[in-house]
């Protein structure tokens, strides 16, 4: 212990490759360490769902297999054409959860790793952005620590995707908001929600660099009703009351008006759950992104196709009650 | 200066500090902790800030709302100005080298330009601007501000607990030796010219210690005695001794210490050291842990000293106006660009266990500070050998490029054990060109962030 400290010299010709330029850090996933977090207990309802479908598809199985026995013995060359049809389709389906279930691994595999220490480079390459890399390559100091690192990468380039992806949020739930609004019935007022919704998820994640299958989509939908129901009821109650408040306003507007309104908040708000699920790290140097510029946005939106509507409307009336003056 | 001039300047100055929009800057440091070099690394950054994309977390820059800053006429003309220039040239020029040290005080101004966001300016004013002064001095001259507060009976109990600790009475020996003699001696008659030889002699002394790179050196101006060179106000020294002085030695050496402290320290401290409202107080701890323990300790107690002659506290207008305090302190270690970046933490730690006394202080008077550790301008490359070993490149003493493995960082104040074992660092020069502008440095945005981030909005 009594030997004095010296400085040890290395030869400057020894190769040494810059810290700013070390892209190769290791691998450092570990996928069964937080598996626990991401699997939910599945509440007694879904229970009961998994038998009815499992019933449901064993049902139907059994069912289509007798139908090809059927057709086998009724005549050979239909039954067999009926085999191959079924084979085909079995095969697709095969393949198809094949693929969910890659996916859907991918996707745990992002879950996990937002709750883990990020590596900026890492997400960096999943985020896909050429731009922000450059210039994240610009801005990155090597004497940084890993905190300074992830704050900076947050605060300088995430916040940019988280840009990105609100706006989408908001053009998407603007027009979810109009389409409702315009919509005459019902069963299309739900169809239009879901198709939109399914596409904002999928754009959003598009963004982040997570490509969602059908089944991590389903997923994701459900993490995303179970973090509205679970933890976001508060969070609700608060951000529509205050919603409810200024959209007052909005009685001068007919019903349908507030349905869209409604409509396009409940995008808008799945949409920030699913940046929250997509994100490579837990929002910590940004503020969340918020429902008040959005809401103007919505409002404007509706504000420009109403009136719209409502003119043609009455115009359609008007000439309605002409023709019956006329006849 | 016409009369009228300065009054045009001194009501500007006196406008801006009324609105908050001027911020005089205490870079606080004992001589040796790398002043000029965090002056001249902030005038390059902010200069060239728009230039540069060295400074993610300055806000202002990276919400691209700074137009710019300038060098600005100082408005105190009989200051003369810090040599930015002349130190750039040193830095970057033909046999690159570090800044002579400091002898004279010297004082900068930097205008900054922004576009505000918050507030009322946000929503009036197209731009603002924020004033920065930035003062340079030597370093010795600091470790004067205690003694305002001191009588001279307290400042010799202080000095004798400081000469019983073993290097300092070894050094001494020779004088105390003398001034035991002496003392037997002492008459009205003879009491002048021997007072002066003593004097002479404990400036020696106090030269002789500084080569030791000792710290607390009292009176400063003894080290370093700019305008003062022989001039009989130095003409004393404190008490050594247990046994009493006697009175004719007495009278004479109060009379100087009073003399001193109001003529001499006092004005510097009216003039320069008054109007400060930001404080940066830097360390050189890997110094002090170079030199070993005693060194560490005397820093300690140097430091604990110094940020007792400031005033902290919170600026009110009037206050603003008349007497300003200081309302935020960045306690800050230099020369972290001699150690890994992965130790960078355990310098901050150190630091912050080395002013615990002083933050909780801080804290108490509810003063915002923070500690960092930063290098006004980086003299070396962080880089990984094929094994993983981190080593720093730069240039030593003798212009050559050399590569250092990093040196190890204690992980709390070093004990008896750590002490005989010794730390030592690596000692980089500049070695830039004229086309490296701006100069490379590490954690200054941050810094600058903290001390003026909060002005800029």
């Amino acid at each position: 212990m009594s030997d004095s400290r010296k400085l040890t010299y290395y030869s400057v010709e020894e190769p040494a490759v810059e810290v700013s330029e070390s892209s190769n850090v290791p691998d450092g996933l570990k996928p069964e360490a937080t598996a626990g977090t991401v699997d939910r207990k599945p509440g007694r309802w879904g229970k009961w769902l998994a038998v009815g479908v499992v019933f449901a598809l064993s049902a139907a199985l059994i069912e289509a297999v007798l139908m090809v026995l059927e057709r086998l013995q009724q005549n050979i060359f239909l039954g067999s054409l009926w085999a191959v049809g079924f084979g085909v389709i079995a095969l697709a389906f095969l393949s198809f959860i094949v693929r969910e279930v890659w996916l859907l691994q991918r996707l745990k595999r992002r879950w996990k790793k937002q709750s883990d220490e990020p590596e900026p480079e890492q997400q960096l390459q999943l985020l896909q952005h050429p731009d922000l890399e450059h210039r994240w390559q610009q801005i990155k100091q090597p004497y940084w620590s890993a905190d300074e690192e992830r704050e900076r990468f947050e605060v300088d380039i995430l916040s940019r995707v988280d840009q990105q992806a609100t706006r989408v949020i908001s053009r998407w739930s603007a027009e979810a908001a109009a389409m409702v609004a315009v919509s005459p019935f019902a069963l299309l007022d739900m169809l239009i929600v879901m198709w939109r919704n399914q596409r904002m998820i999928s754009r959003i994640a598009e963004l982040y660099g997570v490509k969602l299958g059908y089944w991590a989509r389903i997923r994701l939908w459900r993490q995303v009703f179970a973090n509205i129901a679970y933890a976001g009821l508060s969070e609700v109650a608060v951000d529509l009351g205050a919603q409810w408040v200024s959209a007052e306003l909005l009685t001068r507007l007919s019903t349908r008006a507030g349905q869209g309104l409604g409509a396009g908040l409940l995008t808008a708000r799945l949409g920030y759950q699913v940046i929250e699920l997509c994100r490579p790290m837990p929002f910590v140097n940004v503020k969340k992104p918020g429902y008040l510029k959005l809401q103007k946005d919505l409002l404007s939106q509706l504000k420009s196709v109403l009136p719209f509507v409502y003119k043609s409307r009455q115009a359609k009336a008007k000439a309605a009650s002409e023709q019956e003056v006329e006849n | 200066m016409s009369r009228f001039q300065k009054l045009k300047h001194q009501t500007r100055d006196a406008i801006h500090r009324g609105f908050d929009r001027h911020i005089r800057l205490a870079v606080t440091g004992l001589s040796g902790a790398g002043k000029t070099a965090l002056i001249t690394g902030i005038l390059e950054q902010l200069l060239y800030a728009n230039e540069t994309q060295q400074l993610p977390y300055l806000k202002v820059k990276q919400q691209q709302r700074l137009n710019g800053c300038r060098l600005h006429t100082s408005s105190n003309w009989q200051v003369s100005r810090f040599d930015y220039e002349g130190a750039i040239n040193c830095l970057t020029g033909d046999t690159p080298k570090w800044p002579q040290s400091t002898r004279d005080v010297s004082e900068i101004r930097v205008e900054v330009k922004y576009q505000p966001r918050s507030g009322l300016a946000g929503r009036v004013l197209e731009t603002r601007r924020l004033t920065l002064d930035l003062i340079d001095y030597p370093g010795e001259w600091l470790l004067d501000l205690p003694l305002l507060q001191l009588s001279y009976d307290e400042w010799s109990q202080q000095q004798q607990r400081l000469l019983n600790a073993e290097l300092r009475h070894k050094l001494a020996s020779e004088w105390l030796e003398k001034v035991n003699s002496m003392v037997n001696e002492a008459s009205e008659d003879s009491a002048e010219q021997q007072l002066r030889e003593l004097a002479a002699d404990y400036r020696a002394f106090l030269r002789q210690c500084r080569s030791r790179k000792l710290l607390l050196l009292q009176p400063g101006r003894m080290v370093l005695p700019g305008e003062l060179e022989g001039a009989p106000a130095l003409e004393f020294f404190p008490w050594p001794l247990s046994r009493p002085l006697p009175d004719v030695w007495a009278k004479r050496l109060q009379e100087k210490y009073r003399y001193y402290q109001q003529h001499v320290i006092t004005p510097f401290y009216q003039k320069y050291f008054k109007y400060f409202n930001r404080q940066v107080v830097l360390v050189d701890v890997l110094q002090a842990l170079q030199n070993g323990e005693h060194h560490f300790a005397e820093l300690q107690l140097a430091i604990n000293e110094l940020m007792k002659s400031f005033s902290y506290g919170n600026n009110s207008l009037l206050k603003r106006l008349f007497s300003p305090v200081i309302d935020k302190v960045a306690l800050v270690a230099t020369k972290a660009d001699s150690i890994a970046p992965q130790d960078h933490q355990k310098l901050t730690n150190l630091l912050r266990l080395m002013t615990q006394k002083q933050r909780q202080e801080l804290q108490f008077d509810q003063i915002p500070h923070q500690v960092f550790s930063v290098a006004g301008i980086a003299t070396s490359q962080i880089k990984k050998l094929s094994d993983g070993t981190t080593v720093l490149d730069g240039i030593n003493e003798q212009r050559e490029l050399v590569r250092v493995g990093a040196p190890e960082m204690p992980d709390a104040i070093p004990t008896g054990a750590d002490w005989r074992r010794g730390y030592v660092y690596p000692q980089f020069y500049p070695g830039f060109t004229v086309q490296d502008s701006p100069l490379p440095h590490i954690r200054l945005d941050q810094l600058l962030e903290y001390v003026l981030g909060d002005k800029l909005k």
